[in-house]
């Protein structure tokens, strides 16, 4: 079977099992959330496969290339619970996108697996903004329903944790010292989820914040994994960090 | 072309603010702030990537970034407000 018939029949089955989502309920959904996310992760694994074959290059596994498309399938199961998918039309569009998303992040993964492709620069420069959009819906999605620290914190961490694996998946750093690093953000934007949920701020404002953190955080250690961390590049990324801050409460605050 | 990875975060946190700013500024309902906040990462992202294509240097400094990001994103709402407005209208 060619690549694009493969990848057609696959965001078939995303399409189709997020569509479904919305008329299930738990603990059949879970269930359901379940079965497309695997299906997901081991179909994008045999398109990259079979990309790798068909260069007659070396066998690659991977199993960080599954996190990018568990977390966009399981983002979209996530945020299309929230209130603005209501509507009819927002559902389809809601669906497509997700959808659209998903089909993206293969491609640009199948095209980011050599430094010698000649559309890797796009292929990084699409993923690392696919990550960021997604790191905020689903930090938009744990935020909205004010679970307990214990659930939402440790959701923001797993994701987090996840997000910045496929962002330094980029800097050719070995996988120990990227988990490690990885983690220590994730345990820090983990602490900010805890410490914003004394505020009385909506789901987008909380998203934003959290997002803001992952910036700074993510954009530190780049600079410092690439050799390029100087007191300036410190300064901006601490500069932007706290005006976006401020902004964000400072407009999240104000009487409505 | 190469972009430094970080300004693409640095993009979509200024396009998700804008948007998001549009969306409070006009009172939109739940299917507007999630289309303004969309147009807004697209536009900054259009923005951002517009200064790499200036003659100024192999980075782009911040605040030209920035600038070209809230601008990009700005203009992208403003038009699509605009055709929106005009459809209605009629």
């Amino acid at each position: 079977m060619a690549h694009a018939d493969r990848l057609v029949l696959l965001a078939g089955v995303v399409a189709a099992g997020l569509g479904l989502s919305l008329i299930t309920t738990p603990p059949l959904l879970w269930l359901l959330a379940g079965v497309v996310i695997a299906t997901a992760c081991v179909g994008a694994d045999q398109l990259i496969h079979a990309h790798w074959r068909a260069r007659r290059r070396r066998r690659r596994y991977d199993l960080l290339l599954w996190i990018f498309p568990a977390l966009v399938v399981a983002g979209a199961f996530l945020v299309l619970r929230l209130p603005f998918f209501e509507s009819g039309i927002a559902v389809v569009l809601g669906v497509g996108v997700s959808t659209a998303l998903f089909v993206a992040v293969v491609m640009c993964q199948l095209h980011s697996l050599s430094t010698d492709d000649p559309r890797y620069r796009l292929a990084r420069f699409v993923l690392s903004l696919l990550a960021y959009v997604t790191a905020f819906g689903m930090y938009s999605a744990i935020y909205a329903p004010r679970l307990r620290s214990a659930f939402s914190a440790t959701g923001v961490t797993v994701v987090t944790v996840l997000i910045c694996l496929e962002l330094f998946r980029g800097q050719q750093v070995d996988g120990r010292r990227a988990l490690l690093y990885a983690s220590v953000l994730g345990l820090a934007v983990g602490e900010v989820t805890w410490a914003l949920n004394y505020w009385l701020i909506g789901p987008l404002a909380g998203g934003l914040l959290l997002l803001a953190a992952l910036y700074v955080g993510a954009g530190i250690i780049q600079s410092h994994l690439s050799g390029q961390l100087t007191a300036r590049a410190l300064a901006e990324f601490a500069g932007v960090g706290t005006a976006a801050v401020a902004l964000v409460l400072g407009v999240g605050l104000l009487p409505s | 072309m190469s972009v430094a990875l970080s300004d693409v975060g640095l993009w979509v946190l200024v396009g998700l603010v804008v948007g998001w700013l549009a969306a409070l500024t006009d009172r939109a309902s739940d299917e507007g702030v999630l289309a303004d906040v969309a147009i807004g990462v697209i536009g900054a992202c259009l923005g951002g990537l517009a200064t790499w294509l200036l003659p100024v240097s192999s980075r782009s400094p911040l605040i030209l970034s920035i600038a070209a990001a809230m601008v990009g994103a700005s203009v992208l709402l403003a038009v699509v407000r605009a055709i929106t407005t005009a459809r209605w209208s009629r």
